[in-house]
């Protein structure tokens, strides 16, 4: 073949992969892009879904509310290694943020529900978790003296069902996104809503890469990764466990082993410990690993410390919703 | 009758049944449905055309994040959604290859997004690789360079240089050699240079990375796009279409038939129709027909009501002819009472009368003695004699005195049997207009006097009479029902041990009068009372009664307009009231008179 052809057709092709450097400043081709102000919802399946998200009656024995392990004020986890569940039973996998979670396109770590409808209804079953069933949950909601009338009036005659029960939390969910970070507030172009350490920051997240998979709306949840893809990240750990195996868990093809849904950074800061196994215990920690197992690259403090700098920057609004 | 209508029925039934089989198979196609099925076919194209330009837009860098990769993913699901919900999922008759295409679409759909999701995990990978290669090229240079090492700096951008073709072209035997370089790169460094070494390995690594998954991550996003989604859509569109158009041809027919079925009716509806018209005109024929013979029937039944009322008499006329016969034996014996001593009385003057022809020719010969003057003394003295003789006889036997006595008591007695023959005759005769007019009073007695024979020896009569008019009736028939209340009252004393008594009261009040006959008797039980005035019923031996004498009494009674009451107890007595009518036209006074409401 021609050389000069060959070098020709390089320059373009790498003119794609690198475009992403050249025109770094403007948002619209940004890989990150700002959480929506408004999202419209319906707002009664807001409040009821609150109500059900922080109602213990929805476990067995009344101990674990949804809110129980996303804590709303604690960035939407328990900032625990595992979450504990009824009778004391400790699951095996950290609890993701629970904000947020309308941006991904699956949920669980394994990405095992495709739906925060389905995603609801997990827990609920999980006899590690709630350890309760439908007709548990909707015999005592029955009881209670608001929830027949509020069912009937959004979702009809039919009240509490499963599906209203789980459309009325996915929907209160939805609402709980973080939006105009001062990151957003970047993207859509105040230059001074960021330091220069934190653009530093974010220049070097994605020239080292990471913007490859937490990229998005969501700064990751929407696609998969091997955990380990320049370094054996089990090897090194050791206990290889069921939950490691990640997608496989789900699909069963061999190449699904220790793949996993890439997290959102967008409340990263706030949500220690991390990974799948909650074995970070810092932010710091966690870049390193990524670092080291995912970039197969090394970074200088410097660069990290901007990098996490500017994570801390996508910290958006925390919608008004205490919920007791 | 009752099982042809029921055939009927059936037959129309079905009729209908098959009409509304054959309406419910013309309309049973919703094609709401199908255009909302073939839509969501349709847009399932859109989306997985969107999907595959999507997945390359990300593999020229055109998409810098996954973003519009991920959102294409609801979209399916909410078709997917659809389509499960279609016809499409139907489980009935002759949607099974339709359902297997479905699913089939369903298992494409995933493999192209499992295809997708490890592009995307590869594609990112590759990526970072491709972008950090120089990078990782220049530091492995840099530190070959500080430890003089010329032959790793040549190979390295001998090897950097071929890596970089490779990625433009893929070639597998290029890979395969490029590999073994690169292994054998790594393998070459026995430096103990720590700085050099994790230069080299990173080089090597993501060079690694490049190698094994250039050609991999394009086949994986060729083979995604290669899904072969589109031809499972229209494969499954084809056979869902020529399904509906075999359904709709299907329906077709089955409208024809509903066309010719419905005409077939309306044809037999038709033939109904005129068969109705004709057999309404057979109607009208037999209607006529009907009405003469209604007419007939009218007569026949006027006769018959004749002829019962006739036998109706005849039966009155019996049961009085029972009763009179009954009477009979009674009667006889009261005729045969005056008739002994009229006939002795008779009898007596007969025996008396005998000598007077003797006494009547000694005084012609006196006489003559006398006249004659021939005479002789002797002859005159012994005639004077025989007459004196006579005369004594006559006056000492108080013959004249006896005779006259004797013949009035004759005159009675045939009297007597003059006024029961008289009675009799008023009790025989066939009188059935009520045009006569009639004193209850002397009814009464004239029945006491007929049945006296019955009553003499076991009651006495109290007669109450009060002052009452005259009534246009037939009295042969209230004497009758008189008589047989009076002979029933009698066999009631007699059947108990008492003197009985009869009270009879009538009385009168403003356009009525009435009569109440009251015996000691043995009483009725209510059960008797109940079914007192019904035909056939006695409480008497069999021969001693017809059971129809109150029966026939009531039926008078009431013919007259009037009314028969009793009031009865047992071991007490009855009481029978007869209120009649002054006047037929007359409404009687049925509220019984205070006296009435006493037995005993």
């Amino acid at each position: 073949m021609d050389k000069k052809l060959v070098a020709l057709v390089f320059m373009f092709y790498f003119m794609f992969y690198f475009s992403g450097n050249v025109v770094a400043s403007s948002a619209a081709n940004e890989p990150i892009r700002p959480i929506p102000l408004e999202i419209e919802l319906d707002q009664r399946k807001v409040s009821l879904g609150n109500a059900l998200f922080h109602d213990k009656r929805l476990s067995h024995d009344n101990t674990i509310a949804c809110a129980s392990c996303h804590d709303l004020k604690k960035g939407g986890t328990d900032r625990q290694q595992y979450s504990t569940g009824i009778n004391s039973s400790v699951g095996g996998i950290n609890s993701p943020t629970v904000y947020n979670t309308g941006f991904n396109f699956r949920q669980f770590w394994n990405g095992r529900a495709e739906t925060l409808e389905q995603q609801a209804e997990g827990p609920i079953h999980n006899p590690i978790e709630m350890g309760s069933n439908w007709d548990e949950v909707i015999n005592k909601l029955n009881k209670d003296a608001n929830y027949p009338a509020k069912f009937k009036e959004i979702y009809g005659k039919e009240g509490i069902q499963p599906d209203s029960i789980v459309d009325a939390i996915a929907t209160f969910e939805r609402s709980l996104s973080t939006p105009n970070s001062r990151f957003d507030q970047y993207l859509r172009g105040n230059e001074d809503a960021i330091t220069e350490n934190e653009k530093h920051g974010y220049k070097l997240f994605k020239s080292y890469g990471c913007i490859s998979c937490h990229q998005g709306v969501n700064v990751g949840g929407n696609m998969f990764q091997k955990f380990g893809v320049m370094k054996d990240y089990f090897k090194t750990r050791g206990n290889i466990n069921k939950e490691d195996f990640g997608r496989f868990n789900v699909t069963g093809n061999e190449y699904d082993k220790f793949t996993f849904k890439v997290p959102s950074l967008r409340l990263v800061s706030l949500t220690p410990p991390y990974f799948h196994d909650g074995s970070a215990k810092t932010l710091r920690d966690a870049v390193d690993v990524m670092f080291e197992y995912q970039l197969g690259r090394s970074g200088s403090d410097e660069d990290k410390n901007s990098i996490i700098a500017f994570l801390k920057s996508l910290v958006g609004e925390m919608p008004n919703k205490g919920g007791n | 009758m009752w099982r042809n209508k029921y055939f009927s029925s059936l037959l129309v039934i079905a009729a209908f049944s098959i009409l509304i089989f054959l309406y419910v198979k013309t309309s049973s196609v919703n094609v709401e449905l199908y255009t909302n099925t073939i839509t969501a076919l349709r847009d399932l194209l859109r989306i997985d055309a969107d999907w595959s330009a999507e997945a390359l837009k990300t593999r020229a860098a055109l998409n810098q994040d996954f973003d519009p990769l991920a959102e294409v993913l609801p979209q399916i699901r909410s078709v997917k959604t659809k389509l499960s919900k279609s016809e499409l999922a139907d489980s009935n008759d002759g949607f099974s290859e339709i359902n297997q295409l479905l699913e089939d679409l369903f298992e494409k759909i995933k493999e192209k997004d499992q295809n997708i999701e490890l592009f995307k995990s590869g594609h990112a990978i590759l990526r970072n690789s491709i972008r950090f290669l120089p990078t990782a090229e220049k530091e492995l240079i840099n530190q070959a360079e500080a430890a003089k090492n010329i032959a790793l700096q040549v190979s390295v951008k001998n090897i950097s240089g071929r890596i970089y073709a490779y990625i433009l072209l893929p070639d597998t035997n290029v890979k395969d050699d490029l590999q073994t370089q690169v292994n054998a790169l790594f393998a070459s460094d026995k430096s103990n240079n720590s700085e050099l070494t994790n230069a080299l390995i990173r080089f090597t690594n993501h060079a690694k990375v490049i190698l094994e998954r250039v050609d991999v991550t394009k086949e994986l996003l060729d083979k995604a796009i290669a899904t072969p989604t589109v031809n499972a859509i229209e494969k499954l569109a084809a056979s869902y279409n020529a399904f509906h158009n075999k359904r709709l041809a299907t329906i077709e027919s089955f409208r024809i038939a509903l066309m010719s079925y419905s005409t077939f009716l309306v044809l037999v509806l038709i033939v109904f129709g005129l068969k109705l018209k004709t057999s309404y005109r057979a109607l009208n024929v037999a209607n006529t027909a009907l009405v003469t013979a209604n007419e007939n029937l009218e007569q026949k039944v006027e006769e018959r009501t004749r002829k019962l009322k006739e036998s109706q008499i005849q039966l009155v006329q019996s049961e009085k002819m029972a009763a009179v016969g009954q009477m009979v034996a009674g009667v006889a014996h009261e005729i045969n009472t005056p008739l002994g001593y009229v006939h002795s009385n008779i009898e007596i003057i007969h025996d008396l009368m005998g000598n007077v022809e003797e006494v009547i020719g000694d005084f012609v010969k006196f006489c003559e003695l006398m006249r004659s003057p021939s005479a002789n003394e002797e002859s005159i003295n012994s005639q004077v004699l025989v007459v004196n003789d006579h005369v004594s006889n006559l006056s000492k036997n108080d013959l004249l005195k006896e005779s006259k006595h004797l013949l009035t008591d004759a005159k009675y007695g045939l009297e007597q049997i003059s006024d029961i023959v008289v009675n009799l005759k008023d009790f025989s005769r066939m009188d059935r207009s009520r045009e006569h007019e009639f004193n209850v009073n002397d009814g009464i007695e004239s029945t006491l006097k007929i049945a006296y024979n019955s009553y003499k020896h076991v009651a006495t009569i109290k007669k109450d009479f009060g002052d009452v008019p005259n009534t246009l009736c037939s009295p042969s028939q209230i004497n009758q029902v008189f008589l047989n209340i009076i002979t029933n009252a009698v066999h009631a004393i007699r059947d108990v041990d008492k003197q009985g008594v009869i009270t009879i009261k009538t009385g009168a009040s403003k356009n009525s009068v009435f009569v109440s006959i009251k015996d000691n008797g043995t009483g009725m039980s209510e059960e008797v009372q109940k079914h007192l005035f019904e035909p056939f019923f006695t409480t008497k031996d069999v021969g001693q009664g017809t059971g129809l004498g109150l029966s026939i009494s009531h039926s008078i009674i009431k013919e007259h307009k009037g009314a028969i009451k009793l009031l009865s107890k047992e071991g007490v007595g009855s009481n029978f009231l007869i209120i009649l009518p002054i006047r037929v036209s007359n409404v009687i006074d049925i509220t019984a008179p205070q006296s009435f409401e006493k037995i005993a």
